[in-house]
């Protein structure tokens, strides 16, 4: 090759872009997911189903109530202050949305109600409102990172 | 007659020493555990508590008569979060089929950041790793019973409706005492909620609460500090305006004295971080302690 500057040029380029492409992988920053919370790893986007605790809280004793998500039931009671039960529940692009309806009784015209989720591993989240006597409303509740 | 009354109180003696020995035994690697699992479950259970309440977490390692003490345990129950580094060693000196139950793995984790990562308490617990110190937010221990408590109900399901009540209403103690703790730091103004501690074990009840964690060298009880550490923990006092730091028990005196005269800072009650220091402090005096000693501390007892 001694006196073939252009072949001289073209070894040297190919034999640095050989050690081109291992040394990339070797020294570019590298992302390493943070966090290993179940919701957020499975992609905000996805759903994905989750145990939760759920937690509700009346001011008076409501006649019935039943919890639902997507129609189908999470759980009913009936003449208590206080409910908690066990569910699995969907979270739709870290979102978790649930209907609570029922009654009270004849001498009850309003009522304040807290719902608490608490899924595994994520923090608890805490809603409360201002329900009437024959009430069914939506609660969202939303996880997102920090 | 009191012949009779006498052999009468034997037999009933020896019969409920034989029906404390048929109850099932649950094995657990921290005091505060102990405390939660009788709370839960009564005298259904026999607990059998392998670390005192003056033992170190850290770096306790269970005896072969330690382990010889629990080989009929049922159930052993351990803080988790990579608290306890021997427990894939305990599980395999146990039996099969005994139930390993981690209180604190379906808590929400914290991660130790980089500039905790010197001040932790041991190798295993440095930067990017869980920070294993989860019960020093109420609501986490809330958590943490809740789920102890179905644990409990599925190994004693004759007993479910019973447990499902205790939880219930330790649960409710617990909500009152993270209100109280919210009461009681509510007077701190959000600016100077600055915790200064030996090691970075508050960072679950800094992020309930709304404190900043600043560990720092020459706390603790460990060999003294290099020069270079000292006058770095003298910066970080003076730049964070630092009113009050909380030595562990036992730290050198001198080096504080020394921390002090730079500084003019006030060395406050230190703080019970991995235990509640005696066998008669129940979990709820741990947090009390530690929250009285902050809030004295950061206001000066106004």
């Amino acid at each position: 090759m001694r006196g073939q500057p252009l072949l001289e040029l073209l070894f040297v380029g190919a034999v640095a872009l050989a050690l081109w492409f291992p040394m990339r992988g070797l020294t570019r920053a590298r992302v390493f997911p943070m966090s290993s919370d179940p919701v957020l790893a499975d992609g905000a986007g996805d759903t994905v189903r989750r145990p939760v605790w759920i937690d509700l809280r009346f001011s008076h004793a409501p006649e019935r109530f039943e919890v639902f998500q997507n129609g189908i039931s999470l759980g009913e009671g009936g003449g208590v202050r206080r409910w908690d039960e066990d569910a699995e529940v969907s979270f739709e692009g870290g979102v978790v949305s649930i209907r609570i309806e029922g009654d009270f009784a004849g001498d009850v015209d309003s009522a304040y109600l807290e719902v608490s989720i608490e899924p595994d591993r994520l923090p608890s989240q805490r809603r409360g409102m201002w329900i009437r006597r024959d009430f069914s409303h939506v609660m969202e509740f939303r996880w997102t990172e920090n | 007659m009191k012949r009779f009354l006498s052999l009468l109180c034997l037999v009933t003696g020896l019969s409920s020493a034989v029906r404390a020995e048929d109850r099932p035994m649950v094995a657990t690697l921290h005091p505060l555990l102990s405390e939660m699992v009788t709370r839960l479950a009564g005298d259904h259970v026999r607990v059998e508590e392998l670390m005192g309440p003056g033992g170190n977490p850290h770096t306790f390692d269970p005896s072969p008569r330690d382990l010889a003490r629990i080989q009929d345990a049922v159930m052993v129950v351990a803080m988790g979060k990579n608290l306890e580094t021997y427990l894939d060693r305990l599980e395999a000196s146990l039996p099969e089929g005994v139930v390993m139950y981690e209180a604190g793995r379906l808590v929400p984790s914290l991660r130790i950041d980089v500039e905790s990562e010197v001040f932790m308490c041991c190798p295993v617990h440095s930067h990017g790793a869980i920070d294993p110190h989860w019960w020093h937010s109420p609501a986490a221990m809330r958590t943490a019973v809740r789920h102890l408590g179905r644990a409990l109900e599925r190994l004693l399901p004759e007993h479910r409706s019973e447990i499902r009540e205790s939880a219930r209403s330790l649960m409710s103690e617990l909500e009152d005492l993270h209100r109280w703790v919210e009461d009681q730091v509510s007077v701190i103004p959000r600016n100077q909620r600055k915790l200064v501690t030996a090691h970075a074990a508050f960072g679950y009840f800094c992020d309930a609460f709304g404190f900043q964690s600043i560990p720092v060298q020459g706390l603790t009880t460990e060999d003294d500090p290099t020069p270079a550490y000292l006058a770095e923990t003298v910066r970080i006092i003076r730049r964070e305006k630092i009113h009050a730091v909380f030595p562990e028990k036992n730290a050198s005196e001198r080096i504080l004295e020394m921390i002090v005269k730079e500084t003019g800072v006030e060395l406050a009650e230190p703080l019970l971080a991995d235990n509640t220091g005696s066998a008669d402090k129940t979990y709820a005096d741990m947090i009390r302690h530690n929250v009285d000693s902050i809030v004295q501390a950061l206001t000066g007892g106004k």
